[in-house]
């Protein structure tokens, strides 16, 4: 193991502790521009029907148990049936959600002004670390690591020799960008439980299709085991008494 | 702002206040040339105390916890879904004229 | 009178009828209190200068106490709040641990290493 470096302190005080501040300030500002820029949708007659339709199956899967098995079965089959049950799509009628999409503008504007808030703020930051802060060590990890982690702790120097536990300002915006969420869901609430991560997720599988939930709520349904549990609310009722009373 | 954050940012205060003497006391031993084994003592005692203070407003500032029990006392009251996407409409209910002026 | 209460017992845990707003409230709860716990620990442990292994061991008790914490808040009886105890002792206690690398990291570099 190599000596320890000696890091001059004007790289703490201008290197590390701005590099992390405005990263805590550019995740603020970028929650605000999301929040003005977020457009409430439209709804669509249908959409919203559809989802109605969901919402219901899906009251029903919740209360199964509630009801008695004809009931159950009835109403099962007012949903489920392949004649004209509400959850039942015909074959070749779901919509391609691709091609929605690209009718809709609204849509594609929509999805648009997503990933620019979400790509613009991080290109130019990442943009300004390498303008001002490129080639520094900025920090150092303190627990020891194996080399495969160079490659990701000293993004920008090209020096072998250095211990790996050293982190050049480059990787230290990149640690930066993935272990302040826990503080940002701190100060900005819930609303941001949708993180960067998440997002990008979502963004592989864009394009709500509501035929394909719609059928996952079906089988949902078919499957369901019923199991009416009334009859033996009695004693459930004797035992939360007996509770009360004791 | 209720006690719990007030307590918080005390916590907070007191930790960043026992970080600038560490290195204030760093700085110290550097010029001394002496080597470094541990904190001072009282800036141990300040992180105790940092550290009782948050975990006291950790505990106390996100809320309380709630009962889940459908038969406890808080859960008592049947109370109208505040949520509108489960209202429905569309039902047999629909073909009676409302009668009920909207007055709760 | 004993087969009655057991049989009492099995229709109670039969069906899950519980309030799951309150569930995911209290989740919220136990999550916060434990994000904030792990930042806090990352500054203690950078502060202190704790290094290698210490630190996360360090991590591992603060997140006991704080289990301990939660379970006094809870008043010892985790069934009036959550539907089992794991979800006290063990929610959230892997996923502070990024934010914890984090500060510690942050506040051992401020203090120690320039």
């Amino acid at each position: 193991m190599a000596e320890d470096l000696v890091l001059d302190t004007a790289i703490r005080d201008w290197v590390l502790i701005p590099l992390s501040v405005v990263m805590v300030l550019i995740g603020i500002l970028r929650y605000f521009v999301s929040k003005l820029m977020r457009s409430s949708p439209v709804p669509d007659a249908k959409t919203v029907k559809e989802g109605q339709v969901i919402i219901r199956a899906r009251n029903l899967k919740a209360g199964a148990n509630f009801i008695p098995p004809k009931s159950f079965r009835s109403r099962r089959f007012y949903y489920s049936n392949e004649e004209n049950g509400l959850l039942h799509v015909p074959k070749g009628q779901g919509t391609n959600p691709q091609a929605q999409m690209f009718s809709d503008p609204n849509m594609a504007m929509d999805m648009m002004k997503k990933n620019l808030s979400m790509i613009i703020p991080q290109t130019l930051t990442f943009a300004w670390v390498n303008f001002f802060f490129s080639g520094f060590v900025a920090a150092k990890i303190p627990f020891p690591l194996t080399q495969r982690f160079r490659s990701m702790l000293q993004n920008g120097i090209d020096l072998s020799t250095v211990d790996v536990s050293y982190v050049s300002s480059r990787s230290w915006y990149f640690l930066n960008l993935f272990g302040l969420r826990g503080l940002f869901s701190l100060i900005l609430g819930d609303e941001n439980a949708i993180d960067d991560t998440q997002r990008m997720m979502q963004m592989g599988g864009m394009g709500f299709d509501p035929s394909k939930s719609l059928s996952a709520e079906k089988d949902g349904l078919d499957i369901h085991q019923h199991d009416w549990a009334l009859p033996r609310f009695e004693l459930r009722a004797e035992s939360v008494l007996r509770k009360l009373v004791k | 702002m209720n006690l719990g954050f007030l307590i918080g940012v005390l916590g907070v205060l007191i930790l960043s206040h026992a970080a600038y003497s560490t290195i204030q006391y760093r700085g110290l031993l550097k010029i001394t040339e002496e080597e470094f084994s541990g904190p001072p003592l009282n800036v141990v005692l300040e992180l105790i105390i940092g550290l009782a203070l948050c975990m006291w407003a950790a505990l106390t500032f996100p809320g309380k916890f709630l009962s889940i029990h459908p038969d406890s006392d808080e859960n008592r009251a049947v109370s109208l879904p505040d949520n509108s996407d489960f209202m429905i409409f569309n039902h047999r209910g629909r073909l009676f004229p409302p009668q009920i002026d909207m007055k709760f | 009178m004993g087969s009655s209460e057991k049989g009492s017992k099995d229709v109670m845990s039969d069906i899950p009828t519980f309030s799951v707003e309150n569930l995911q409230n209290n989740l919220k709860v136990i999550q916060n209190s434990r994000t904030f716990l792990s930042i806090i620990a990352g500054v203690l442990a950078g502060v202190i200068g704790f290094t290698g292994l210490t630190g996360f061991v360090f991590y591992f008790v603060v997140m006991l106490i704080t289990s301990v914490g939660l379970m006094a808040k809870a008043g010892f009886s985790a069934d009036l709040y959550f539907d089992s105890w794991n979800r006290v002792l063990f929610d959230g206690f892997l996923g502070g641990l990024m934010s914890f690398v984090l500060f510690w990291t942050f506040a051992y570099d401020l203090v120690h290493i320039f």
